[in-house]
Formats: structure tokens, sequence, C-alpha cells
């Protein structure tokens, strides 16, 4: 008898090994039922063995990346939090500590920059394959639902983190930023009272890093574990024209995937951290504010609206974009998922393509 | 936790067992420097950056020296390391370490009996670092003190 088997059954007459290998399992990595009465090493070679859909192939890797991607940020935020402290007094000079006096810090914290834009991006492609291959149409709309939330708490959760290290371009782009959501009605106005204000207070730190500690990681948890739980009820979505994927066991195929898949993926936030840095200036100074400051990039569409129109016409607008983001589902009804069959929404999504490209634009070029 | 691939689509031949096992092999390589270059990152990260020891850090201004009257003492409460400057005659300053050296306690100058004592175990020390009474295992640190233009320095170092 191994050691490891010695050490498992030791435990397993003290502990249900089972039931908390089956929570792990049931939150993502396997699906199916799981025999809480079979010791641990039978019930997860049944688990692991268990033939499943391949989702780490094709477009479904858009995907899993977003989760990985999700939980590097965590394990390199929860890093970041052992040095950060979220006063304004404080906050410059403990982000300089990390990125200037602690060993591999300023990777650290590139990494967690890098990884934060690329959740965004990863979000947003995943959102337009959704439309494209028609993905939300009957019964998988809860699939473009929580992941257009998904998308728009990651936006969230970039905008308050941007705003700690509390050096100049930091703090002036968030509050290019804060302009745009002042914009929205009655949105705004709670977002305002969470965050104490449209104006960057000494409370405000704190406020944004709670939120960006705690409040959006915890919503976020909320939505990826409802996205696992209808994909788990309603299964992957069939890729149009093609016979589905042979299903593979979880181990060793999806395994070997995945972090082959983690690898790449990581390899390439390595890469645009060391490559592209992201610039740390002067301690933020609310009294001097410096020119060319735009807001973060995935703000510049609304900020060239806001800009281009009226404020409360803008606020408004925004609002019904950020409501028809996520309902689209309950606006486009037809059965037919080929962008063919649907030519009416095919040419709005590309027109609403355009419209945010040459917004982005103007947001680009009034930011300077 | 090791699980076998007991269930793999395809039939393991001799030659395809060879193989798997190879990869099975370098696959674990790969996965264990990707972990040892993790730790490595992680835990050099959570190292509390040492402090530079400039001269500033080293050298702590006290005060003016006619602060410190015969008989009395100053404390100083440096973070690192916080101690008492203790006038012992009209032209000697002497500092002492103000952590108790049995549990790190910080000590309070008696004045009357001219020794620092400790407010947890009633340990006390004698103007020389010495123990003379309590559980205290050894001697107090002393530092070596300055006066410079009436201000009083402390070496730390």
């Amino acid at each position: 008898m191994s050691t490891s088997h010695k050490v498992t059954g030791w435990l397993e007459e003290r502990l249900n090994l089972t039931e908390i290998f089956s929570f792990f399992t049931t939150f993502g990595l396997s699906y199916g039922e799981i025999d809480l009465n079979k010791p641990l090493a039978e019930a997860g070679r049944e688990a692991f063995s268990r033939k499943l859909p391949t989702y780490t192939r094709g477009p479904y890797i858009l995907g899993v990346l977003t989760f990985l991607v999700f939980l590097f940020q965590g394990v390199t935020g929860l890093l970041l939090a052992f040095y950060y402290q979220p006063s304004p007094t404080a906050a410059y000079e403990s982000t300089l500590l990390i990125i200037r006096d602690a060993t591999f810090g300023w990777y650290i914290y590139q990494m967690h920059h890098w990884g934060s834009n690329m959740l965004i991006a990863l979000l947003a492609v995943r959102l337009a394959r959704f439309f494209l291959h028609g993905v939300y149409k009957k019964p998988r709309e809860l699939f473009w639902v929580f992941g257009a939330i998904l998308f728009l708490l990651a936006a969230h959760a970039a905008l308050t983190g941007s705003l700690l290290p509390w050096d100049q371009r930091s703090y002036w782009s968030v509050t290019r930023g804060l302009e745009v959501i002042a914009t929205l009605p009655f949105v705004g106005s709670v977002l305002s009272f969470l965050v104490g204000g449209y104006d960057l207070l000494s409370g405000t730190l704190l406020r944004f890093y709670v939120l960006h500690v705690i409040f959006i990681p915890l919503a976020m948890v909320f939505f990826f574990y409802l996205h696992f739980a209808t994909v788990r009820k309603v299964g992957l979505s069939p890729l149009l024209g093609e016979k589905p994927a042979e299903p593979k066991p979880l181990y060793p195929d999806h395994l070997f995937q995945l972090v082959i898949l983690s690898l790449i993926l990581f390899g390439a936030i390595l890469t645009l951290g060391t490559l592209f840095p992201v610039s740390f200036s002067a301690k933020a100074d609310p009294f001097s504010s410096p020119s060319g400051i735009r807001p973060p990039w995935y703000l510049l569409p609304a900020y060239g609206l806001v800009e281009l129109l009226p404020h409360t016409l803008a606020g408004v607008v925004l609002l019904l974009v950020m409501f028809g983001l996520v309902a689209l589902p309950f606006i486009e009804r037809g059965q037919y998922r080929q962008l063919k069959k649907r030519p009416l929404f095919a040419i709005a999504a590309g027109a609403f393509c355009v419209v945010i490209l040459v917004l982005a634009f103007i947001g680009y070029r009034r930011g300077q | 936790m090791s699980v076998e691939p007991t269930s793999s689509a395809e039939k393991p031949s001799v030659e395809n067992a060879g193989r798997r096992s190879f990869f099975h092999r370098l696959f674990q390589t790969v996965m264990g420097l990707w972990g040892v270059a993790f730790v490595t990152v992680v835990v050099s990260y959570i190292k509390a950056p040492r402090e530079s020891k400039g001269i500033e850090e080293t050298v702590k201004r006290v005060g003016p020296a006619s602060d410190i009257q015969i008989g009395s003492a100053k404390f100083v409460a440096d973070e690192r390391q916080p101690f008492w400057v203790i006038r012992t005659s009209s032209d000697e300053l002497t500092a002492l370490s103000a952590t108790c050296t049995h549990l790190r306690c910080i000590l309070q100058w008696d004045q009357p009996s001219g020794r620092l004592v400790c407010p947890c175990h009633a340990g006390a020390f004698d103007l020389n670092g010495n123990v003379v009474a309590g559980p205290p295992p050894r001697p107090l640190e002393t530092f070596r003190v300055d006066t410079r233009g009436g201000i009083v320095y402390v070496n730390l170092s």
C-alpha cells in the first residue's frame, strides 16, 4: 500500500474527502454525478475517466481561458495585497515598494495589469463569437446573459483597480472614466453612492479597493458558477455544420490540453508584461492635471459618446446599450443560428461595431 | 493525486505504451520546472525586502543633549530598534536597547532605582545592560552615543 493511499485512508476515516472533492469538481472541472459513498480514490478515478465534451478545443477555449485568467488575476492580486496599502498617503509609496524593492514585484504588478486587459478582451471576443455562432439561441440564452454581465463586471474590476497605484496617470485616467459613469442615469447615482461621490477623495480609494478586491471578484465567482451550472444543464453549444467532437476523458486529455492552454496564455501575459510594461509616473496630484490623459481603453467608445452628445442623452443611450447588451437573447428571438439566416441582426451588429470603433476613435482624439 | 489513465481510447500496444510513458515523464518534468519557477517567484516576492541600511538609517538623531538631565532618560520609539538614552553623569550618555531580552516587552526607565525594568515579568537591567533581576537570559544591547554640536546621535549598527 503506497503512502498516498495510507494518507487518504487515514483521512477518509475522519473526513468526507469525496464530498470535498465533489465540491471542486462540480464547480467546473468535471460534470456529472459523483458517488459520495465511494472512497476518494475510486470516485476520483471515475470522475477523471468520465468522457466529457471537449471544452478545451476550438472556440470553446475562450471560456476556459477566461476562467484561467480570472484565477490568475486572483493569485497575482493576492500577492500584490501583501504590500499594497489603500490610503492616499501610502498607496503610491506601497506600489513603489512593490515595483522597486520587492523581488519580482514589478513582474507581478505587470502581469496583474496585463491579465486584467486580457480578461476584458477575452470576454469581449467571447461575446462576439457567441453572436457570430448564434450560441444564445434557446436553450442557451443564459450563456450570453452571464457572459455580458461578466464582461461588465470585468470592466468595473479593471476601472477600480486602475486607480489603486495612485500615480498621476492612473488618477487622472480614472477621473476621465468617472466622467462617463457620472452621465448614466440611476446606475451612475448608485455607483457614485457606492464610491462615495464623483470626486476622487481620500475615502474613494478605500472604497475602490474594497470593490476591487472583495465585492466585484465575489460577484464574478458567482456568475462564473452560474455559467458552469447552466453549461452542466444544457451542454456546450454544438458547432455549426460539424458533428460534435467525440467526448474524451477528463484525465489525461482535458487536463493536458488545459495545461498547454494555460502555459501559452501565461506565456503571452509574461511576454506582454516584459515587452510593454505599463508606465508608473509621479504621485497623484489632485491640483495638477497632466495633458494627454485618456480614460482606460475599454471606456473610450463611451467617452467618445459623452463628448459628442449632451450628457443626459449620452447617459440614456449608454444605459440602453448596456441593458440591450445583457438582454440580447430576448431581443433576437429567431430560431436560426447561422449568420446568413438572420441578416437584420448581422447588419445591426456590423453597424454597432463600426459605431463603437468610430466612437473609440473620437474618444481617443478628444482625450489628447 | 495520481490517477491512472485507465480508460484511454486506444488499445495500449507496446510501442504506444513506451511513447505514452515518455510523454508522461516529459509532461511531469515540464510541470515540475514550472512549479519550481512559480514557487521561487512567489517566495522571493513575499520575503520582505531588506531595508536599505544607509547612514541615515543606522544613525538616529535623538535631540538636544541639554534635554536629558542627569538621572533622567529619553525614550526613542524607533520602528526597528526602540532604545533609551540615559544620562549617567554630566558628560556621559548611554544608549540601551528598550526591548527586554526575555520576551521583547518594552522596558521602562525607573528613575529612583536607576534601572530599566520590564513591566511584563519584572526583569531589571542596570545601566551597563546587565541583568539584575528576573527572567531575562541575556544582557541588553548597548549602542554608541555621539554628541555633535549639542545634538545627541545614536549609532544603531
